[in-house]
């Protein structure tokens, strides 16, 4: 119960803080739809491409611009030392990691809540919106949740605003690839077993980082 | 002192008797593959640096965690030195894949399953080296890196998967890439094979005992350095 | 209360703190001199449960830590150089957020109660941001004092001090010895934060090698003093020390 009271303020403070200053949902934003633009001009896409070639471009530029929002969440803690008020408190560091991605998560969907309809809208995708944004949210809980531990660890480097891609994309290939594959499935209204085995290897991907980033938390930000 | 001397000593014998013998193996023992010709030799190697590459991130992974728990520095050293030596090797592994690519399939690289799993495996090594060289302070980095190189293992099995299911989606590349290790290999290929990825894993755990000793005198160094300053 | 044996700290090779052992009794307020570098910060890190000793054991109100640093922490209020706010919260934000994370009951009221003691009471609706450094370091400390701990820690909490909340942080200390808590603290100013202490500790290169009681100096200046010819006596012993050792090399 303590728990939860303790991941629920941490939780508000980054929401309320976020609802003031926008920073990160703002940047996020435009920076998916740069990508969405200027994939437009690199590949001219149209009709067919889109279903083979589009979830490629939807995540390459919901991964891009999640990776920036990342980058904000412990870089605005390092920067004020809050990450200290955090630990010198009672609280259990998993709730500070359960808190800090669950955040993460939220910023994450409302970008790609209106990255998605802009991609349907700019190259004109015909789509089934009920299996895919369960995908999408599925394939964004494993990003969020290794990316929160990896931009804890980026933050107390020299340069983390180079070190968090770095970190990020080798770990992050199999969820990448497995996303885009169940997108282009759905997309191109394949019989889902025609994609099963990428669904079970996101779940798996899902569920094994999250626990992992959670329990080994503690050691990155810990002195 | 004299008694680890001994022991790297030996291990540094047995590295290059190994490699000598592995050499003779490959290249004279082992009988010349029908379709590939010559160029499978390098086949040998490029299995026994996989091998290496792959024991090096588990061999770091098991010592991150032991730094983890005791906070002993010396774990710590040697899960650095694994990683490091986890490029090498990776880059071996892939300098090798590419130079059997090359006569085989007539170009130096295709997004073959094994190959892709390397490559990002390597990206993993080079990620690990690039966090160490930009770690502010000495120590809270060593703890950060034990976590990312626990990431990175528990990594390696999705990597290894991932591009296998890939291929299994694009029968069209299928039979590019395929047969790439289903051709017969005969007993003696077998042998070779075995005997090969022996002697890097030896080559391998030698420079490893190295490696983890230069750590030690370069902190040894450091620490002297440090009282001497005082 | 503070007890500390056999404390060390090491930063990958460098020493931060060396063999110390100490023991501060509830009720004392105690300041903590020394060059930069003397490991004043490590050591009052540790006590916050900030940073693991390397070796040794600390016990903070008789609780062992690391092993009990969350039950420790429940009794513990640290202000290091950074003030732990969030500038776009107001002041009642900042606090009622800490006060949710060490879960504290009756929490308007407790804001209130140390909003009051540090005088911060009329501004409690203004965003940290617009606030001066004098005001943010009073928030600062009102937030090191909501959940009402029995040790207090303070690193160089004088610096960038305004007249008016120094005076807030005497009194601070005041009340803390009045109610029988531990304060130790860390200052570059004895002009300021001499008033206040019971009782001083210099280190010097991760050693405390002094710990006097209040009727050991008169004034500010007698104690400059002191502090002046401890620290020489220390280098010239080291110099000494390193002379022999460099004679046997």
């Amino acid at each position: 119960m303590r728990f939860l009271r303790q991941v629920y303020a941490i939780l508000g403070k980054e929401l309320a803080i976020e609802w003031r200053t926008r920073e990160v949902l703002s940047a996020m934003l435009v920076f998916s739809l740069l990508v969405l633009v200027i994939f437009n001009f690199a590949f001219e896409l149209q009709g067919v491409d889109i279903l083979v070639l589009g979830p490629g471009l939807l995540w390459v530029a919901i991964c891009f611009s999640g990776i920036l929002g990342l980058g904000r969440s412990f870089a605005r803690e390092r920067d004020k030392g809050s990450l200290e008020g955090m630990l010198l408190a009672p609280v259990d560091r998993g709730a500070i990691f359960l808190a800090k991605a669950t955040a993460n998560f939220i910023f994450i969907v409302l970008m790609e809540a209106v990255t998605l309809p802009l991609f349907v809208i700019l190259f004109n995708v015909p789509i089934m919106w009920f299996p895919l944004v369960g995908y999408i949210i599925l394939g964004t809980l494993g990003f969020s949740a290794i990316g929160t531990l990896l931009s804890a660890i980026a933050a107390s480097t020299r340069m983390r605003e180079v070190m968090l891609p770095v970190l990020m994309f080798p770990v992050l290939v199999p969820l990448l690839v497995a996303a885009v594959k169940i997108t282009q499935g759905a997309l191109q209204n394949l019989p889902f077993s025609d994609y099963q085995g990428w669904f079970t290897l996101l779940v798996a991907y899902d569920i094994i980082f999250v626990t992992a980033a959670f329990l080994t938390f503690e050691y990155v930000v810990e002195e | 002192m004299t008694k680890t001397r001994n022991w790297s000593d030996f291990l540094g014998i047995a590295a290059f008797i190994a490699i000598a013998v592995a050499l003779y193996f490959a290249f004279v023992f082992a009988p010349t593959e029908a379709s590939m010709g010559s160029i499978q030799r390098i086949f040998y190697f490029h299995m026994g640096s996989n091998a290496a590459s792959i024991i090096s991130i588990i061999l770091a992974a098991v010592t991150a965690a032991l730094f983890l728990r005791t906070g002993k520095p010396k774990y710590d050293r040697i899960s650095y030195s694994c990683m490091e030596l986890g490029v090498l090797f990776g880059a071996i592994s892939l300098a090798t894949g590419m130079l059997w690519a090359r006569p085989v399939w007539g170009t130096w690289w295709t997004w073959e399953a094994r190959l892709t799993s390397f490559l990002i495996l390597w990206l993993v090594y080079v990620a690990y080296i690039m966090l160490r060289a930009s770690a502010r302070d000495d120590v809270t980095i060593a703890r950060i890196a034990a976590v990312f190189t626990f990431i990175g293992a528990i990594d390696v099995p999705f990597i290894m998967v991932a591009p296998r299911i890939w291929k299994g989606l694009h029968p069209v590349l299928e039979g590019e890439a395929g047969g790439e290790f289903t051709f017969g290999m005969t007993p003696n290929m077998l042998i070779t094979l075995f005997v090969c990825i022996s002697a890097m894993i030896l080559l391998y755990l030698y420079l490893l005992y190295q490696r983890t000793k230069l750590a030690e005198l370069e902190s040894d160094v450091a620490e002297l350095r440090e009282q001497y300053a005082e | 209360m503070i007890e500390t044996l056999g404390l060390e700290k090491t930063y990958g090779v460098r020493q931060a703190l060396k063999n110390t052992t100490l023991t501060i009794e509830a009720g004392q307020v105690v300041v903590l001199a020394g060059p930069n570098g003397a490991g004043k910060s490590t050591l009052l890190k540790i006590l916050a449960t900030l940073a693991r000793p390397t070796r040794g054991r600390v016990a903070v109100n008789r609780i062992e830590i690391p092993d009990g640093a969350m039950k420790a922490r429940a009794t513990i209020g640290y202000v290091g150089h950074q003030t732990l706010l969030y500038d776009e919260l107001s002041i009642y934000e900042n606090l009622r957020y800490y006060g949710r994370l060490y879960a504290l009951g009756g929490l308007d009221a407790r804001i209130l109660e140390v909003s009051r003691q540090v005088g911060i009471d009329k501004r409690l609706d203004d965003t940290i941001r617009t606030l001066s450094r004098g005001y943010q370091q009073r928030v600062a400390l009102a937030r090191a004092l909501l959940h009402n701990p029995r040790v207090l820690l303070f690193d160089e909490p004088w610096t960038g001090l305004d007249q008016n909340s120094s005076i807030v942080l005497t009194g601070l200390f005041e009340k803390a010895r009045g109610d029988g808590a531990t304060v130790l603290f860390s200052s570059h100013e004895f002009e300021r934060s001499l008033v206040a202490a019971d009782r001083a500790l210099i280190m010097r290169n991760g050693r405390i090698i002094y710990d006097g009681a209040r009727s050991e100096w008169t004034d500010a200046a007698g104690f400059a003093q002191l502090y002046a010819g401890r620290l020489a006596q220390a280098a010239e012993q080291a110099d000494k020390r390193g002379g022999t050792a460099k004679k046997k090399a």
